[in-house]
C-alpha cells in the first residue's frame, strides 16, 4: 500500500468515525446511558489518533520527498531545508485543512479530557458538536481537497518548492499559530451550544470556556504579530499592516474574542448579558470558519477563484448557514432561560463601559469584514446576474471596486480611539453605579496627565491632530494603570508591611485577572503609542551611487558601495549604507537582494535596518545596477514602531497572567 | 436596559452625529474601481481620466524598459485576449514578470490608448502554489 492510499483510506475513517462518535452521543444523552455516552468519548479520542496519523503520514511523505502526491510535489523540493520540509504540512489548502483536523480533534480530545467529571451533563453535546464540525472538515479533504491525492500518470520526479518569501523565521510560527487561535475557538462553541441543548445555561460552563477563549486570542495575537513582522522584514514595503484579506481575517475573531473577555465578566458579576455572551461565542466561532474559508479558498483575491472553485464556495456556505440556524435557533429556544438577573443602572457604571466596548468591537468586525466582503460581494452579485439573467437581470450589482488601506483607516482610526479611551475609563468606574466624589477621585490624576500629554509634543512640532488625540489617550490610560497599581500596592502594604515589589507580585499573582488585565492594557497603551508615530512617518525613494549622500530626516545616508556573494540555494547582492547622526557612523545598513536559483525572475527583497527605541530607519533596495553602481533605494524613518511590538510582547505577558486564573477566582474584579 | 431616557437620548446623539460625520466626510479615497482589462479596451470612453484598477496578465515579450532609467516601463497586459498597453513609471515590485498577473493603479489616456500607472501589485506570494516552475 502506498503512501498515498493509506493516507487517504485515513481520512475516510476520520468521517466515518466523527459520524460514528455523533450518534453515540446523541444516542446517550437521549437515553441518559453512560454506556453510550463513554462510546462518544472513546471515538473522539480514536478521531484524533486517525488524524494525529494521517498527519504524520503527510510529514513523512515531505521528509522522504514522495512526488507522487500531488500536494507533496506542489509545496515542496527535495532541496528545502528539514524544518521547511515539515512545515510545508501546512503550506498549502489541502494540508491546512488537515492541519485543521490535528488541532480541532486535539482540542476536542485535551477539553473533553479536562471536563468530563466537572461538567458531566455537558459531555455528550460537547461531544456531538465538535465531532460534527470535524465530519464538516473530514468530508471536505475526503470529497473536495485530498491531501494524499495522487498522480495517476507522469509522476514527476521533483517538487516545485516553497516560495522563498515564505521560507522565512516568522512563516514557520505565524500561520499555525493563527490557526492554534482559531481552531481553538471550536471548544467554547462546543460548549456553549452544549449549555444550550441541556439548558445548564448558569455561568459554570463559560468559566470552563473562558480559559480557552483567551488561550485563542492569544494565539491569534501572536499570528498577528508574526504576521506583521513577517510584512515589515520581508516585504520591504516599510510597513506591517495593509488591511489585506488575509491579515484581516486573523483580525476579525480577535476583535469579538475580546468583546467576549470583557463581558463575560458582566454576566459574572451581575447576570446579564447572557444572550449577548453566548452569541458573542458563536460569531467568533462563525468567523473563524468564515476566516478559514476566505484566506484559503482565494475567493477574495479574484473572481476565477470563485468560477473555477465554486464546490469549497457552497460547501463553506452551506456550513456557515447551517451554523447560524442551529446556534441561533437554540439561543432562541432557550431565550426564557437566558433571562437577565440584573439590570443596568447608571451609564456611570463599569457595566456600562463594557458594554459600550462590546459595541465597538462588534461595530470593529461588522466593519472589517463588510470591507473586505464588499468587492467579494460585488463580484459573486456580478456572476449570478450573468448567469441567471431571466430572473435576476433586474439587479444591477455595479462595478467591482477595490477597497484601499486609507478606507480602513478612515473608519478604525477613530474606533480604535475610542476603545483606547474606554481601556483607560472603564477601570475607573465603579460596578452599578459611580459616585460623584469617587468620579473626582478616579479621574482627576488621568485627565492631568492625558492633557499633558497632548499638550506637550506640541513643544516637539508634532501638529497632526489624530497623532496628539493618541499621544493623550495613552497618557490618560497609563496613568489610570499605575494609579490602580498604586492604589493596590499602597492597600497591601497597609494590610502587612511589605516591600514595594513584593506587593506588586502579590497583587499580580493574587488577583491576576484584574491585574493581568491592567498588563494587557498597558501592552495596548504602548502599541498605540507606537502607532501614534505614523502620523510622522518619512518615506523616500532615491537613486545613489557608491560615495554619494543622501539627507533622511534627522540622518545621512551615504552609500559604501556593493558586495556580490553566493550560497548554495542563491546569490545576493548587498549594499553597504553607512546610518550618519550628526557626523558620526551610528550604524551601517546591508539592504540586499537575492535571487534564488529556484527562481531566477522573481529577486528577493531583503530589509536592513537601524532600530532605536524613538525610530527606525529603514532601507530595502529595489534595483540595483552592478556596472555603474547605482541603486534603487526606498529609504524609511517609522517614529515610534519598535514600541508596537514591545506593546504586544507586554500584552501577551499580562495575558498569560490571567491564564493562571483558578476557577475559584474572578470575583476579584 | 433601565437607562434614563435624557441619557439614552444624549448616547443615541452622539452615535448619529459620530457616524454621519465619518460617512458624510467620507471622500472615497481608498475606493477605487477595479475592472478587468477586456472591460477597458472594450470602451475605453467608461473609463477614460478617472483612477481606476485595471486587472490582467503582462504579455511575455513586450516588457520594455527606458534605457538608464531605473522605473520606466512600457508593456502590454492582456485579460480574455484583448490588450491594453501600459506605460508604467515606478520601480517594479519583486514578483513582476513576463506571463504574471498584476493589478495597475492608474488612468487611461483621453484617447483610451494607453493606460498610465505608477502603483502595481503582482501575484501574491501566497498563491504562489498554483503557479508552474520551469524544470530544472
Amino acid at each position: 500500500m502506498t503512501i498515498a492510499s493509506l493516507g487517504s483510506l485515513t481520512i475516510l475513517l476520520i468521517f466515518l468515525m466523527s459520524i460514528v462518535t455523533v450518534g453515540l452521543s446523541v444516542a446517550g444523552a437521549y437515553r441518559r446511558s453512560p454506556r453510550l455516552i463513554e462510546g462518544g468519548v472513546q471515538g473522539l479520542y480514536a478521531t484524533f489518533g486517525l488524524a494525529a496519523f494521517a498527519s504524520s503520514l503527510i510529514i513523512y511523505a515531505f521528509l522522504s520527498g514522495d512526488f507522487s502526491i500531488q500536494y507533496v510535489q506542489h509545496t515542496s523540493d527535495s532541496a528545502m531545508p528539514l524544518f521547511y520540509k515539515i512545515t510545508a504540512f501546512w503550506g498549502g489548502l489541502d494540508g491546512s485543512l488537515l492541519f485543521w483536523v490535528l488541532l480541532h480533534t486535539l482540542f476536542g480530545a485535551l477539553a473533553v479530557r479536562a471536563n468530563r467529571k466537572r461538567h458531566r451533563e455537558l459531555i455528550p453535546h460537547v461531544v456531538a458538536v465538535l465531532s460534527a464540525i470535524t465530519i464538516f472538515f473530514a468530508g471536505l479533504l475526503l470529497f473536495l481537497k485530498d491531501p494524499f491525492a495522487p498522480y495517476l500518470i507522469d509522476i514527476p520526479t521533483t517538487g516545485k518548492g516553497l516560495n522563498p518569501l515564505l521560507q522565512n523565521f516568522y512563516m514557520i510560527f505565524h500561520p499555525p499559530s493563527l490557526y492554534l487561535g482559531y481552531v481553538s475557538l471550536a471548544v467554547p462553541y462546543a460548549f456553549g451550544m452544549a449549555a444550550l441543548i441541556s439548558g445548564q445555561v448558569d455561568a459554570n460552563w463559560q468559566r470552563s470556556v473562558r480559559r480557552w477563549v483567551l488561550f485563542s486570542w492569544i494565539f491569534l495575537s501572536i499570528g498577528l504579530i508574526l504576521g506583521g513582522l513577517w510584512a515589515y522584514e520581508e516585504l520591504g514595503w516599510g510597513g506591517y499592516w495593509a488591511w489585506d484579506p488575509v491579515e484581516n481575517a486573523g483580525l476579525l475573531p480577535w476583535f469579538t474574542t475580546v468583546a467576549f473577555l470583557h463581558s463575560v465578566m458582566i454576566q459574572e458579576r451581575r447576570g446579564m448579558m447572557k444572550v449577548w455572551n453566548v452569541s458573542l461565542i458563536i460569531i467568533s466561532f462563525l468567523l473563524t470558519i468564515i476566516g478559514t474559508f476566505m484566506t484559503r479558498s482565494g475567493v477574495v483575491q479574484s473572481v476565477h477563484a470563485f468560477g473555477e472553485d465554486s464546490d469549497l464556495a457552497w460547501t463553506f456556505g452551506a456550513f456557515m448557514l447551517v451554523i447560524v440556524v442551529f446556534s441561533f435557533g437554540l439561543v432562541i429556544w432557550r431565550r426564557p432561560l437566558l433571562r437577565a438577573r440584573g439590570e443596568l443602572e447608571s451609564a456611570l457604571s463599569r457595566e456600562f463601559a463594557f458594554l459600550v466596548n462590546n459595541w465597538l468591537f462588534l461595530t470593529c468586525a461588522v466593519f472589517v469584514l463588510g470591507a473586505t466582503m464588499w468587492p467579494t460581494f460585488i463580484e459573486w452579485m456580478q456572476i449570478l446576474v450573468e448567469r441567471y439573467p431571466n430572473a435576476l437581470g433586474w439587479i444591477d450589482p455595479g462595478e467591482r471596486m477595490v477597497i484601499g488601506p486609507p478606507f480602513f483607516n478612515r473608519y478604525m482610526r477613530p474606533l480604535g480611539l475610542a476603545l483606547l479611551l474606554l481601556t483607560g475609563v472603564g477601570p475607573l468606574l465603579a460596578w452599578r453605579k459611580t459616585t460623584g466624589a469617587n468620579l473626582i477621585k478616579q479621574f482627576t490624576g488621568p485627565l492631568v496627565f492625558g492633557v499633558a500629554c497632548t499638550i506637550a509634543p506640541v513643544f516637539l512640532e508634532i501638529d497632526s491632530p489624530w497623532g496628539l488625540a493618541c499621544f493623550g489617550l495613552c497618557g490618560f490610560t497609563f496613568w489610570t494603570i499605575v494609579q490602580e497599581f498604586y492604589r493596590g500596592i499602597i492597600l497591601r502594604r497597609s494590610r502587612r508591611p511589605q516591600g514595594f515589589i513584593e506587593a506588586m507580585s502579590g497583587l499580580l499573582l493574587k488577583a491576576r485577572r484584574r491585574y493581568g488585565g491592567y498588563v494587557v492594557h498597558l501592552g495596548i497603551v504602548l502599541m498605540f503609542f507606537g502607532w501614534a508615530g505614523n502620523a510622522y512617518k518619512i518615506e523616500r525613494k532615491t537613486q545613489l551611487q557608491p560615495g554619494q549622500t543622501y539627507e533622511l530626516g534627522a540622518y545621512t545616508i551615504r552609500h559604501d558601495g556593493l558586495r556580490v556573494t553566493e550560497d548554495w540555494q542563491k546569490e545576493m547582492i548587498t549594499a553597504d549604507l553607512a546610518v550618519l547622526k550628526d557626523g558620526e557612523v551610528v550604524d551601517v545598513l546591508t539592504p540586499a537582494r537575492w535571487w534564488y536559483y529556484q527562481l531566477p525572475d522573481q529577486p528577493t527583497t531583503e530589509v536592513s535596518r537601524y532600530m532605536t527605541a524613538g525610530e527606525d530607519v529603514y532601507a530595502s533596495m529595489q534595483e540595483v545596477d552592478l556596472s555603474t553602481g547605482w541603486t534603487q533605494l526606498s529609504l524609511f524613518i517609522n517614529p515610534l514602531i519598535n514600541w508596537i511590538w514591545i506593546g504586544m510582547m507586554v500584552m501577551l505577558g499580562g495575558a498569560l497572567v490571567c491564564v493562571g486564573t483558578r476557577k475559584s477566582e474572578g470575583d476579584d474584579d | 436596559m433601565a437607562l434614563p431616557i435624557a441619557t439614552k437620548a444624549v448616547l443615541a446623539l452622539v452615535v448619529a452625529g459620530a457616524v454621519s460625520y465619518l460617512v458624510l466626510a467620507d471622500d472615497g479615497e481608498g475606493v477605487l474601481e477595479y475592472v478587468y482589462a477586456e472591460k477597458v479596451v472594450a470602451s475605453p470612453s467608461d473609463y477614460a481620466g478617472r483612477t481606476i484598477k485595471v486587472h490582467g496578465t503582462v504579455v511575455p515579450g513586450t516588457i520594455r524598459q527606458k534605457v538608464g532609467s531605473s522605473g520606466d516601463y512600457t508593456f502590454e497586459i492582456e485579460s480574455e485576449g484583448q490588450r491594453l498597453a501600459v506605460h508604467f513609471t515606478n520601480m517594479v515590485p519583486d514578483t513582476f514578470a513576463e506571463g504574471g498577473e498584476v493589478v495597475l493603479t492608474g488612468q487611461l489616456t483621453e484617447d483610451g490608448g494607453r493606460f498610465d500607472s505608477d502603483e502595481m501589485a503582482a501575484k501574491c506570494p501566497s498563491k504562489y502554489e498554483e503557479e508552474p516552475m520551469a524544470n530544472r
